[in-house]
Formats: structure tokens, sequence, C-alpha cells
């Protein structure tokens, strides 16, 4: 079962231990942004520069689609390069973890991702709406995205019955799905967002998705075609954004949802201090075990209790304060939600067929 | 040129349909480190050490620069441990030759350009400007200068000797001894080669300062000086002093004044925010830029207020600022944070 603090919550933190707890995460947070430098940028723009140089393989390679090797070829660096943009890199950008390199060619103000919904709308929904309000409901509609049932608190509806089959959906057109949430409808109906904010945002949501269209289903496959590959082209630009889909929604979807990971109400958080902000942050995160390679191809999200703690640090640091961030968390008694991926997504997955029912 | 320029937006704008939302100029920096959509790049082509502490850096600038004219600078912005920064610089070279700039490393800025720079490094420029620039008219010049006040004088002589060897210059050059003195030699052989070119050194460790603040400290400088043309370059009170000296004695002078920046500094009291449409605003002791500004009735974008998403960047386009949550100072031109920082002691926002 799901818990809220402070009344069920098992954790009860005095405010000296709160702050306490909250001058041990400030010293990370301090220390290591101290400690950024010329080995940091010479990373983000290696891994900038390799996911240019795949996608370039990943394109150049489904011009000649119907070459079965070649289109393997490009559907794997292309959807790769396409993870790599989303997640190390856009989203990691889009937070102004690269901010600090002062450099426009890397930077949360300039830079377009190539994911349906544009920059703009979604650093609105996600740095500010998700990021600080995390996992309180009402506050942050990440908490099923107005689709999905995801907490015993949200009020079942018939609808819900149907759970798995839009998260069955959601999984593969993710990053449509998250356009349409960052438009931010439900907002537009309460009253909440102006007409002309929301029409703002339906206008350049519509040109973002038609460009992305025309460039993988369109103009690409237009070019293969000259050499017969245009079918099999569509299908490889089908095949890498929906792989590229599937992973972003497996592991955000592990990052907030498996069971044990806490929601709050509006209540819980008046009068919120900093130390209970990252106390609500550890809580309503969960990180993902695993490899080097894992973090990596997860933009580090696998450790978004540590992300969620410090979301201005630039990701290729993460894996170096986790160790500390669990310590402090045994320390105070604080849970801190972690396993391998196929366990965290079977938890997610769990909660969502069982959250179907009343 | 303007056919070129057609066609090459042209090439970009049908490559990007392609690689949108990128620019398809990220994609050629892969293989040629000069392509940018964001900024003018350049590549170090030669590190020349002028003194121990001073270099001649030659680059090769992409898309986006233009030819600089002699006595022109230019702002070029390095890599200092990871962070982007700016300074100005003059150039150095001739016209129409490869541009270059000389540098003294004092400050983080020209300490990386002189120690730690390489060929093939990359270099962030802005294009030439400046109104410190050559007269063609005039025949008979005299260039007083002091320190790094000889980079830019350097360019025009190198500019101008060849060009016009029928010319009467006469330069007078202040600095510390001879062993600091940039383009010591070459001045030198530039006086041989050229007769009407009269090279004069005023050595400070031996001499003394040399001050003109007089008209009469002139004429002793140089007998005919005021029948010249004067062009003084170098650290701001030098330049200033000269400047007035001259126009009190109705001569006719062309200056370059070192850029005089805000000072920034680590620093806890009350601060001064100007925005660029003259709002000036005092900002209290423990408040944000964002809270002083919105008091004094100046909205800016905000989201959160507690430094975590962002929505507040705004450019600071001079001065300093310090984060109120770390300490840390910026004191370069690039987006801050206004919910959590304050003036240090000054800054300058563009909205």
């Amino acid at each position: 079962m799901t818990q809220t603090l402070p009344a069920s919550s098992p954790i009860q933190l005095t405010p000296q231990q709160l702050d306490a707890l909250e001058e041990k995460f400030d010293a990370i947070h301090d220390e290591i942004l101290a400690q950024r430098g010329e080995e940091d940028a010479r990373y983000i723009r290696r891994v900038v520069k390799l996911q240019r140089s795949l996608e370039m393989l990943g394109r150049g390679s489904l011009l000649f689609a119907k070459h079965k090797p070649l289109w393997l070829l490009g559907v794997g660096s292309l959807s790769v390069s396409k993870i790599l943009e989303n997640m190390e890199i856009g989203h990691n950008v889009l937070h102004g973890q690269w901010d600090w390199m002062n450099d426009k060619e890397i930077h949360s103000t300039t830079w377009e991702w190539d994911f349906v919904t544009p920059s703009s709308g979604w650093q609105r929904t996600h740095n500010e709406s998700h990021h600080v309000w995390t996992n309180v409901v009402g506050r942050d509609e990440d908490v099923g995205y107005n689709l999905l049932r995801m907490d015993d608190s949200q009020p079942w509806k018939p609808k819900h019955l149907l759970n798995p089959v839009m998260n069955a959906i959601l999984a593969p057109g993710f990053e449509w799905g998250i356009a349409m949430y960052d438009i931010e409808l439900n907002r537009f109906m309460t009253g909440q967002k102006s007409k002309k904010d929301t029409l703002r945002d339906v206008k350049r949501t519509l040109k973002k998705f038609g460009r992305q269209s025309a460039k993988d289903f369109v103009l690409s496959p237009a070019l293969a075609s000259l050499n017969g590959s245009g079918v099999a082209a569509i299908k490889g630009f089908v095949a890498a954004n929906i792989i590229r889909n599937l992973w972003a929604h497996a592991v955000i979807f592990c990052g907030h949802f498996p069971d044990g990971v806490e929601v709050f109400s509006e209540e819980d958080i008046e009068n919120e201090t900093r130390g209970g902000w990252y106390v609500r942050q550890v809580l309503g995160s969960a990180n993902i075990d695993g490899s080097k390679l894992m973090h990596f191809m997860t933009g580090n999200l696998s450790l978004q209790i540590e992300h969620h703690l410090f979301p201005d640090m630039p990701s290729n640091r993460l894996s170096e304060v986790a160790p500390r961030v669990r310590k402090i968390c045994q320390e105070y008694g604080l849970p801190y939600n972690s396993g391998p991926l196929p366990v965290q997504i079977l938890k997610t997955w769990r909660k969502v067929f069982r959250l179907a029912l009343p | 040129m303007k056919r070129k320029n057609i066609l090459s937006r042209m090439s970009y704008a049908a490559l990007g349909l392609i690689t949108h939302p990128q620019d398809p100029r990220e994609f050629i920096q892969v293989f040629n480190p000069l392509s940018s959509s964001h900024y003018t790049r350049g590549v170090v082509t030669e590190v020349h050490h002028e003194t121990p502490d001073s270099a001649t850096i030659t680059f090769t600038a992409g898309e986006g620069w233009a030819s600089h004219k002699a006595g022109q600078w230019a702002r070029i912005g390095v890599s200092v441990n990871g962070r982007r920064l700016w300074r100005p610089y003059s150039i150095s070279a001739a016209e129409d030759t490869a541009p270059s700039v000389t540098v003294k490393a004092r400050g983080r800025v020209s300490e990386a350009l002189v120690y730690g720079t390489k060929p093939g490094d990359i270099l962030y420029l802005e294009r030439p400007a400046g109104q410190f620039l050559l007269e063609i008219s005039p025949t008979a010049l005299l260039f007083l200068t002091a320190g790094s006040g000889i980079t830019p004088v350097m360019s025009m002589l190198r500019t101008l000797m060849p060009r016009r060897p029928d010319h009467d210059v006469v330069l007078i050059h202040s600095s510390a001894n001879q062993e600091s003195t940039i383009f010591h030699d070459e001045i030198l052989e530039l006086a041989d080669q050229f007769p009407g070119f009269k090279p004069r050194f005023h050595f400070t460790k031996s001499l003394g300062r040399l001050t003109l603040r007089e008209a009469g400290q002139l004429a002793a400088l140089h007998p005919d000086i005021l029948e010249r043309t004067i062009y003084a370059c170098g650290p701001d009170e030098f330049v200033g002093d000269i400047e007035a000296a001259v126009q009190e004695a109705d001569g006719n002078i062309v200056v370059e004044r070192f850029d005089t920046r805000l000072l920034p500094s680590d620093y806890s009291g009350p601060g001064t925010l100007v925005i660029n449409n003259g709002t000036e605003i005092t900002v209290p002791e423990n408040q944000s830029i964002l809270e002083a500004s919105e008091n004094a009735g100046t909205e800016l974008p905000h989201g959160c207020r507690s430094g975590v998403c962002r929505s507040c960047l705004v450019m600071m386009s001079d001065g300093a600022v310090k984060n109120m949550r770390t300490g840390e100072m910026i004191d370069e031109p690039g987006m801050i944070q206004s919910c959590i920082s304050r003036p240090s002691p000054h800054a300058i926002l563009e909205l």
C-alpha cells in the first residue's frame, strides 16, 4: 500500500532531524557543483558528438533500407541515438544541468529535442510542476498523466478499468502522449490556463508534430525511395521511434510508479521546509539497479532518487553521489527504493493492473 | 558573395528538414569544427610566444566572421575549466592577413589563452569591432602606447608601412623593460625596413612613469607632436591624461581605452541591478533579483522561486551575481537564475 506523509507515514522525523538532513544533502549538492569543470564539459560534448554520429549513421543506413543488414544497422543506431538524444542529452540539458558551461550550443534556453513535445512546454510541466511538486496529487500531474490511475488516493472511475490498455497504448506512443499532456488541456478546462496560452501551446505542438513526422515518415522515406528503399525505410523509422518510446516509457515509469513509492496530498506539504522537500523527493522516487551502460542509456534516470534530490546536478555525477545518498537514507530510516529493471517494470505494471479496480 | 550566402542558406534550410529540430550545422560540426549555428567558431592555427607571459594566437575563423580593419578588437570566448568565458582582444595581425590576437597572461581568460592554447583548439568569436581606425589621409602620425596598448597599433604598423612607405611615423611605447615588451624585435626590424618609421621605447623600470598631463609635457616628448595625428592606446588613466593634454593644445587625437568593466566582488551588502530599459533597482541584502524587481514593479519571468525549475533564467550582459544558495559567483555574461541570484555588487540584465 502507498502511504502519505506525515499522518500515515512510518517515517517521522523531528524538525531537528529534518534540518540536519537538509544540511547533509545541501553539502553533497554544493560540493559536487563546485567541482564541475573541464572533464564534465568534455563528457557532455563527447556524448553529443557520439549521438550525432549515430544519428547520421542511422539515417544514412535507412536510406538504403532495402538491404536487410543496413535496415538493422539503421534501426539500431537510430534507436540508440534517439534514446541518447532524449534522455542523457535532452532531458538533462533542459533541466539546466549544463547551463553552468555558459555555452549556447548546450543550454536549457536554446535546446530543442528530437521528441514531439516542444522543449518549452515540457520544461514547464516537468521542471516546474513535476520537480517542485513531486508526487503531490493535484499539483504534479505526472501521477498518471491524467490518463492512468496510479495511486489509491486518486478516486476510481469506471474508465480506469482500461488502465492496462491505456498504458499498453501509451508505451509505444509515449512521445505523442507526452505532447498531448504538455498542452495541459485539463488545466484549460478548469480555467487554470488561459485560452491564449493553450492556443499557443497547441500551435507549437502541432508545428513540432508536423516537422517531426515529416522528417521521419515522409521526407527521409521519400529520399530512400530513390533507390527503391522507401517502404523499408518507413518501417525502419517507425521501428526506431517505437523502440525509443518503449524504452523511455519503461524508464520513466520505473522512476515514480513502482510499489513502495509514496504519494502526497496538498495538506502534507503545508509549511514544508527544504529538508521536507528532500524527504519527499526520496520517498517519491525509485531507482533502477544496473551497470554503467544501463545508467548511460537511461540518461542516468535510473538514479531517479539522486536526480530528484539534485535536478541541476550534471547527470554524469549522479552515480558518484548515490552511495552517499543511500547512506544518509539509511541513517534516517528513509526507504531507498531500488531494484533491477525487470523487477521495477513488473512492480509498475502490477500497480497499473491493480488500480484498474476500485 | 551574396549569391553564395543565399545558396548556403537554402541548402541549410533543405537539410534542416531532415535534421530538425537541430540545425544542419550541428551535424556538420562532427566533421568540421568551424560549423555551428550558435556561434562563429575559430580554429587555432599557430601559437607564438612573444615574451614569457604573452603569446600571439593565430586562427582561422568560420562563418559569421568579417575581415578586420587595423586597430579593431574582437571578443573571444574560451573554455576555462569547462565554463565559457569571454574577453575582448585587440587584433594584432595586419589587414587582409589571417587574424591573430596578442595576449598578455593577466586574468583567467588570458592565462588560458597564453598557457593553455595549442593549434587545433576551438575559439568562439564575435565579429571585429571598434572605432580605433587608421585615417587614410595624414602621413605624419604619432603613436603613443603603453603595455598591451601596442597590440592594435602593431596591426596598424604592419598594415600601414608596407602599403605607404612614404609615411612619417613615430612610435613612443612605454613598458616595464625590454624583456617584457611585446614585439620589441619586430618593431626594430620594421624600422630597419622602413626609414619613415621611427620607434622609441620608454622603459619605466629605469626611466620612471611617462606622465603626459599637460601640453608642455607633450612638447617635451616630441618636438612636432601637435602637428601629427596622434593615436593613443593603453590603460584608461594613461590614455585619459594624453587625451586631455592634446585637446587642451588643440591637437588631433584618436584614442582606444582598455575596456573598464564593472568590477565583480564577493559582496553581501545592497546591490545594484540595471535593466536594459534604463531601470535601476537597488537590491537589499538577503533579497534575490527576482524579489527586488517585483518590489520595484518590474516583472521578470519566474516559476518555482526555489532554484529548481529554471523558468527564471534571464540574460546578464555585464556585472556579476552571487548564487544565494551555493555562494557561487558568476561574473561573465550569460543566463542567470534571477530567483536565487543577487548582484555582486552590480549586474546588468538584458530583457
